[in-house]
């Protein structure tokens, strides 16, 4: 026998007999972990993808403290970006008797999909995704954000003087598909283009800012940026750059104070308006598994403008009116958003 | 062989492959308490919840090995390349091309019974794994390319293929999501215990690293490549071919990646995207050191890491620790352990 | 005249993504010529980033906040040389451990004290132009009319080579990376000599990563480095391990990045991906074409003791 393979076999023994150990002292503190029995109070587990300092994991945390100060909610949230801890995120609140879990992201369906059938006393519902079970239904905000972006792109368009706008995006349609919206708003006044700039990583301000210097610099002068915290570097390139000739729209929360001087609107997507009308019917048992859930500017409180007030001379009376109309055309289904092939 | 010098290796191989990861281990956790002090958290709440997290239950258990199992591919076959000299620091681009190779077949090949299926899918990741680490290989014995830069150069490269993949040619049929629909139901890998979400690929995580062992310890072909990442020069001299085995070290170290990516989407993920994997190539690295570069060893460093990242995961939930935490801890244990190795050997020179 | 403005767009954008490659990649080069590759630029440049975005937040004073990354990111280096260049260890391995370490502690950091604010941007650095020089059509614009860490990176190369090349601290530089023996022969420190240049290229990495999120995001996001730490390694093999060449190739990697949003932002219908890889195509593309001509430093890599 070789000297390494002795090494393998002393090292082998010692780790297996330390391994045990652990095992054998842990072994009590096993036991109350499995239960599928009914909860007693109301408990609501967040699983988002980022920190809930940032606009996206923000908004739903938000809400969960809002279902904490109105429905008495007991409440906790895990932040998992790895794909492989996401099922094992969902069953850990489902095993410890929540009533209602949230993953704040369309990547979360699968996990939810996967989990849900274990646990039939859970709700599960994601923020986008189109997948369902008895007791999983995601909502999909996506369509209304649409309709919302197409009003802004409609706005935008009045106030472009080179006819050009530029999105920036993330890899991911929940982030992109909204910009669709826009464009097609956008582009509804002939002859103005829309290009979309998709960035690889929403966390590279740097990259977010350069893209936006050269959308300025290729003739782009309304810039809307759905990219998470790169898209921070749009309005900061906006802010720094865009003088009085180049304005922006925000998206997600309210973005105005990011480029006071160029943002001309935020569109917030009231993320806790629609998950606390999904933690209203988890509370009163009415909760539908089975299917998505969409959200349209129909929902009302859901899709919302603030207007920046220190740009009244541009963003007129008559501009808030024809954002009014088209959202009153988007309603009744005179105009229509395409999904885009 | 006399029984005094072989209790004495013994000691030695004990000590230096035993007692000094352990040390290392708890130097990590002390200079991580003293982090978690100084940023005004409750160390005693992290490391209990850090505890329980990993041996809590059953069921956290089997995550910490579901976790460990593309560690541990990866660590093993990072540490044929490292034997051998030659410095493949992108597992994490073969994991990629493995993922996307397993994703294929797992996609494509749902009509063949499943013993044909799934080793396919494995094989065909092996390959496309090993033939990216192949390029690597080839750049550096045939034009002299520094293979530290182009490997770090092909991970990028991989996941841009594959973020081109996942939005183009291999994307779901509703072309919604960036991803691929789901792999065939038979081809995804039975799961080991109930209630826990340990797959077989687990078990070939325990049978690779021990035919990596014997390949490099027991046959002509592992001692040539063991040879060479000694000293190249007298490899030489010895009649070997050096570059045929620098491209071959690198080629299983890919092929393994390869394997854990391709298990990856049949076991775990059911299917592929862009932001598979978070880090895996990387860590593989520090699972590959902490075993001595030993493959049998990465099964039990890839434990721990595995088991660090599951116990991360409670300990973020109950003590509201960062879960960046880890990274942290499974660098300082880097850090120490090379360092008490470097030790240990200057005061073996010494004395 | 619209393509002017355009092309001059573009080269700012390749100027101002350049400088903290060209930072970073000229520590590295010196760290390298002495003999030693440090692989953990990245986790440096994170620690820096986060130092000097702490700092600034706190003091308000941005260069405050460069000063104290590039401090900060030091400390670590002077941690790696010790594990490296007194106890020997590997170079690769340490490095590598050095960048979860970075990962690690800077998100830890940045969670720990600013998980909580929400107004977390910093004013950010002015742009400074140049009087006269800025007035010159296309050039003085891209190269002088930039913030005052631009300037500073590109006149760091040349300083840089100056001192590598034409004085005598270059030369016992230069010879420790190639024939340590011999340096230490000549009544050099080796140790010494490796301690500080390894210390002065993690400084500048450090300075790299302040650049980053004080002079360019105005705020510390977690990763925010996005691997160009890994770039500005691949840069020193691209540059042939002159500081020169880490500039032009740093210049030529911030070309292509700024290119593809370029090409992006003018509708250009092709997969962005293909347009993102390029970079890193383009580095083993360069190093193909420049093969043979090596340049790097015989000792690279190799611990130096003084008994072996």
């Amino acid at each position: 026998m070789s000297k390494v393979s002795k090494q393998i076999i002393v090292v082998m023994m010692v780790v297996a007999l330390l391994l045990s150990g652990c095992a054998g002292v842990s072994a009590p503190a096993a036991a109350p972990a499995e239960s599928g029995a009914p909860a007693a109070t109301f408990k609501v587990g967040l699983v988002h993808p980022s920190p809930i300092t940032d606009a996206w994991s923000g908004q739903a945390y938000a809400a969960i403290e809002r279902m904490r100060d109105e429905l008495g909610a007991e409440i906790a949230n895990v932040e998992v970006g790895d794909p492989a801890g996401y099922e094992k995120a969902f069953s850990d609140f489902a095993s410890q008797g929540y009533t209602l879990v949230i993953g704040h992201g369309f990547q979360y369906q699968d996990a939810a999909e996967k989990v849900s059938p274990d646990f039939p006393n859970t709700y599960f519902t994601t923020v986008g995704g189109f997948k369902s079970t008895a007791n999983y239904a995601p909502i999909d905000l996506v369509p209304g954000y649409m309709q919302a972006l197409y009003a802004m792109g409609v706005m935008a368009a009045q106030v472009s003087k080179t006819g050009k706008a530029a999105g920036f995006t993330l890899e991911n349609p929940a982030t992109k598909l909204p910009l669709e919206g826009f464009r097609q708003g956008f582009e509804s006044v002939p002859g103005h283009t829309f290009s979309m700039i998709v960035l690889r990583d929403g966390n590279d301000v740097g990259a977010g800012k350069e893209a936006a210097l050269q959308a300025m610099a290729d003739g782009a002068d309304i810039l809307i940026a759905n990219a998470n915290l790169a898209g921070d570097g749009v309005l900061q390139a906006v802010a720094e750059q865009g003088g009085d000739s180049v304005f922006a729209i925000g998206t997600i929360g309210n973005q105005n104070s990011k480029a006071p001087k160029n943002v001309l609107a935020s569109a917030p997507l009231n993320i806790p308006q629609a998950l606390f009308a999904v933690a209203q019917s988890a509370k009163d048992g009415t909760f539908e598994g089975g299917h998505v859930r969409p959200f349209t500017v129909n929902d009302e409180g859901v899709y919302q403008f603030v207007y920046n007030e220190e740009l009244a001379d541009i963003v007129t009376p008559e501009l808030k009116a024809l954002v009014d109309e088209t959202i009153a055309k988007l309603k009744s289904g005179e105009i229509t958003v395409e999904m885009p092939q | 062989m006399t029984t005094a010098t072989l209790s004495r290796q013994t000691g030695a191989a004990l000590w230096r492959n035993v007692a000094l990861p352990i040390l290392a281990i708890l130097a990590a956790l002390l200079v991580g308490a003293l982090m978690l002090t100084l940023s005004g958290f409750n160390v005693l709440a992290a490391y209990s919840a850090l505890w329980s997290g990993i041996f809590g239950n059953a069921r956290n258990l089997g995550e910490a090995m579901m976790r460990a199992t593309p560690l541990i591919l990866i660590g093993a076959g990072i540490a044929i390349a490292f034997r051998c000299g030659i410095w493949n620091i992108g597992a994490e681009g073969q994991f990629y091309m493995g993922a996307a190779a397993g994703a294929l077949i797992g996609l494509s090949a749902g009509d063949l019974p499943v013993w044909l299926s799934i080793p396919a899918a494995l094989l065909f990741g092996a390959l496309c794994g090993g033939l990216w680490a192949a390029i690597a290989g080839w750049l550096k014995v045939r034009l002299g390319l520094n293979e530290v830069v182009t490997t770090i150069m092909l991970n990028y490269i991989a996941i841009g293929i594959v973020g081109y993949l996942v939005t183009g040619p291999m994307q779901e049929a509703s072309r919604y999501n960036p991803q691929t629909d789901e792999i065939a139901a038979g081809m995804v890998l039975p799961r080991l215990l109930p209630g826990m979400r340990v797959h077989a690929g687990f078990l070939l995580a325990l049978i690779l690293p021990v035919l990596a062992a014997i390949l490099l310890f027991r046959t002509p072909l592992g001692f040539a490549l063991r040879a060479v990442g000694y000293n190249p020069e007298a490899a030489l001299h010895a009649g070997i071919n050096v570059n045929r085995q620098y491209v071959l070290a690198i080629s299983l170290s890919g092929a393994a990646a390869g394997i854990a990516g391709a298990v990856e989407v049949l076991g775990v993920i059911g299917r592929l995207y862009e932001n598979i994997s978070p880090g895996y190539g990387f860590t593989g690295i520090a699972v590959s050191l902490l075993a001595a570069n030993h493959p049998v060893g990465t099964i039990f460093s890839g434990l721990l890491f595995g088991a660090l990242t599951t116990g991360a995961e409670l300990m973020q939930l109950t003590a509201k620790i960062p879960s960046a935490m880890t990274f942290s801890l499974q660098g300082l244990i880097i850090a120490f352990l090379v360092s008490f190795r470097a030790m240990q050997g200057r005061v073996w020179r010494r004395g | 005249m619209e393509w002017i403005v355009g092309l001059q767009a573009l080269l700012q954008a390749t100027v101002r993504m350049a400088a903290p490659l060209t930072f970073t990649a000229v520590g590295e080069t010196y760290g390298e010529r002495a003999g030693v590759i440090n692989i953990g630029l990245e986790g440096l440049m994170l620690i820096g980033a986060v130092t000097a975005y702490a700092v600034a937040f706190a003091s308000g004073s941005i260069w405050l906040g460069v000063l104290a990354a590039g401090l900060a990111a030091m400390v670590f280096g002077v941690l790696f040389g010790v594990v490296t260049i007194t106890l020997g260890a590997n170079q690769i391995v340490t490095g590598a451990a050095l960048n979860l370490v970075g990962l690690g502690l800077s998100s830890f950091i940045y969670r720990a004290f600013f998980g909580t604010v929400t107004d977390r941007a910093i004013q950010p650095l002015e742009t400074v132009k140049t009087p006269l020089l800025s007035q010159i059509p296309v050039l003085g614009p891209v190269l002088f009319e930039q913030n005052l860490l631009v300037y500073a990176a590109l006149l760091l190369a040349p300083l840089a080579a100056w001192v590598l090349n034409r004085t005598m601290l270059g030369l016992a530089i230069r010879s420790v990376g190639e024939h340590p023996k011999a340096t230490a022969t000549a009544g050099l420190s080796v140790i010494g000599l490796r301690y500080g240049a390894v210390a002065f290229g993690a400084l500048l990495a450090g300075v790299g990563g302040a650049y980053l999120s004080v002079a360019y995001a105005n705020q510390f996001v977690e990763n925010m480095v996005a691997g160009r730490g890994f770039i500005a390694l691949a840069i020193v093999v691209f540059g042939r391990w002159s500081p020169l060449g880490a500039l032009w190739a740093s210049l030529l990697f911030g070309f292509t990045f700024a290119l593809q949003l370029r090409l992006q932002a003018a509708n250009i219908q092709i997969a962005y991906q293909f347009l993102q890889i390029l970079p890193y195509v383009a580095t083993i593309v360069a190093m193909i074409l420049l093969r043979g001509q090596s340049a790097q430093p015989k000792a690279l890599g190799v611990p130096y003791t003084e008994r072996a």
